[in-house]
């Protein structure tokens, strides 16, 4: 039921790419987007689409939890695809009403399909190897020289890092309180839509009630232990280093980057110039 | 005997099926339980003990296995299973957290009225709630958030109990009280039961008070049911419960003891009165 509802889903493990400095993870993951963008060959895809494999391989997660992650955006990518295939100027070799067919569409909305399914899937690379907690931490030091024009960096971290830490707590919770009103003879199931809205009270007084309970509980806890936001004295428990992993990586993923560039010109086939 | 009333056929409970995180946190559990019995339940804290009640009054489906509720199946397509949440009334772990009317009067009546009764019904009901919890009439119009720890866990019981449930099963219903609002909780659900002649299950880590009250005993160990006993023969096998790491009342591991150091015609004792009768008996009386 709600339990099966993953957010921020992480996959703990040991793998290269589970080992490597949250920073480098998200800057290599968006240079890696670019670099999906700037694909215009089939060559160059074909080069994208083996090196997106073999980065899901090496996180050494089962390719099922990947899929799950595109099934929602089937429809995005479905709808995308068919915008491509029927707006691709070209020569038709077949025509229905207005649905012209043409190899260029065809190969077009395959590519822009392919470029939706990548993008997902490195982004899902790193959400499922990297836990919220780096996640949120690696952006507050990237983000960090926006302190010097007066952005609380550390405070929206803390609150994100919050936020992200009480998802499945509260999911829990939720879960607790439908089953104990349930155990009570409460019905969510059946009815009209105010009766149902109604029926929501009872699960949301006593989460409201219990989120705030953990809130101040939280918030004693923290200023227990001297916690006083972003202050000069604090130092890292965590110090983030970067290794010969994120070398490689980074090495990695500047030689797509310059082999798409190639490619996209070498390339006969070359879709967007037609 | 009297007529079983819950009768549980190789339950099996798996979580998260097809994920790195599956568990069976139910194995093949089968049992028979009666009308007017007093059963306690005990294990490991992740040993199953609260899957294994969610399912009985049929919160949570098992993966497998049958539960019937006198004598019927209670997973079949038109089984209401909102009448068998009424009758197999269920308190969880800190229920006071699920109280949210305007006043103690109303969240208690939350139960009845789901069950479609008749104001006067309710009201009636109500006040018989509040009678077996011990909550005073003058609680009735105050608001349920204004009440210490203790009489909210009241206020969310006697919620339970004005269903009239014919099984009450409560998990750790005194985890967090203090001694004296231990006893009396547990006490007002004993007189429950002996008034409405209904079957109790009793989760607890406290073996003295399992000791006390149950007749009998099911011992739960990694999802399956080790034992299911009368109270005595469950804890005369204190050591095996010392293994999965549970224990025994603090008496009857003083006899164990005794009986380890050479006493061996000495008897399996639950509490301390009884004890001193088994002693009083082998001194002929004579406590000089």
């Amino acid at each position: 039921m709600i339990r099966d509802i993953t957010l921020g889903q992480y996959f703990p493990g040991t793998s290269l790419i589970h080992k490597m400095d949250p920073r480098a993870k998200i800057l290599l993951m968006i240079l890696y987007v670019v670099v999906l963008f700037m694909a215009e060959s089939a060559v160059a895809y074909g080069v994208l689409l083996i090196s997106t494999v073999a980065v899901i391989v090496l996180t050494r997660i089962s390719l099922k939890f990947y899929l799950r992650g595109l099934k929602p955006l089937l429809f995005i990518m479905v709808f995308t695809g068919l915008l491509n295939m029927f707006y691709t100027d070209a020569e038709p070799f077949w025509q229905i009403w207005i649905f012209k067919f043409s190899w260029e569409g065809i190969f077009s909305a395959l590519f822009m399909i392919l470029r939706i399914v990548m993008m997902v899937l490195i982004m899902s690379v790193l959400t499922y190897t990297t836990s919220p907690l780096l996640l949120t931490g690696g952006l507050e030091r990237l983000l960090y020289p926006l302190t010097y024009i007066k952005v609380p960096v550390h405070d929206f971290a803390m609150m994100m890092t919050i936020a992200l830490r009480f998802i499945p707590t509260l999911l829990e919770e939720t879960e607790k309180i439908m089953n104990a009103q349930k155990a009570r003879g409460a019905d969510f199931e059946s009815g009209s839509l105010v009766r149902r809205a109604k029926a929501m009270i009872p699960i949301l007084i006593p989460l409201f009630v219990s989120a705030f309970r953990r809130a101040e509980e939280l918030a004693v806890a923290m200023e227990c232990r001297c916690y006083e936001g972003d202050s000069k004295h604090r130092t890292r428990f965590v110090e983030y280093r970067f290794s010969w992993r994120d070398s490689v990586a980074a090495l990695f993923c500047i030689a797509l980057l310059v082999g798409v560039i190639l490619l996209n010109r070498i390339s006969v086939w070359s879709v967007a110039g037609i | 005997m009297s007529d079983v009333i819950l009768r549980a056929e190789h339950l099996v409970q798996v979580y998260g099926t097809g994920t790195p995180f599956e568990k069976t946190a139910v194995n093949d559990i089968s049992f028979e339980l009666y009308e007017n019995e007093f059963i306690g339940v005990i294990g490991h804290t992740g040993s199953g003990k609260s899957t294994l009640i969610q399912m009985l009054n049929g919160l949570m489906k098992p993966t497998s296995g049958t539960i019937y509720f006198r004598g019927e199946d209670i997973w079949t397509k038109k089984y209401d299973r909102r009448t068998l949440r009424a009758n197999v009334g269920l308190v969880f772990q800190y229920p006071e957290y699920q109280l949210f009317e305007e006043t103690v009067e109303k969240d208690i009546a939350f139960g009845p009225r789901n069950m479609g009764l008749s104001e006067e019904e309710i009201a009636l009901r109500v006040e018989e709630g509040m009678k077996f919890t011990g909550l005073s009439d003058k609680l009735r119009e105050k608001s349920p958030f204004e009440l210490s720890g203790g009489q909210k866990r009241r206020v969310a019981i006697a919620g339970i109990l004005a269903m009239r449930p014919k099984v009450l099963i409560l998990d750790e219903p005194t985890a967090g009280l203090d001694p004296k609002g231990c006893a009396e909780i547990l006490n007002n659900i004993r007189e429950y039961q002996r008034e409405e002649k209904a079957t109790v299950i009793l989760v607890s880590h406290s073996m003295e008070d399992i000791a006390a009250h149950a007749s009998r005993v099911m011992v739960l160990e990694g999802g399956n049911l080790r034992m299911f006993d009368s109270t005595a023969a469950v804890f005369a096998r204190g050591e095996e419960l010392i293994r999965m790491g549970l224990n025994v009342p603090q008496i009857t591991r003083v006899f164990l003891t005794l009986k380890g150091r050479g006493h061996e015609n000495l008897p399996s004792v639950l509490s301390p009165g009884e004890a001193i009768r088994c002693l009083d008996s082998l001194t002929g009386g004579d406590r000089g």
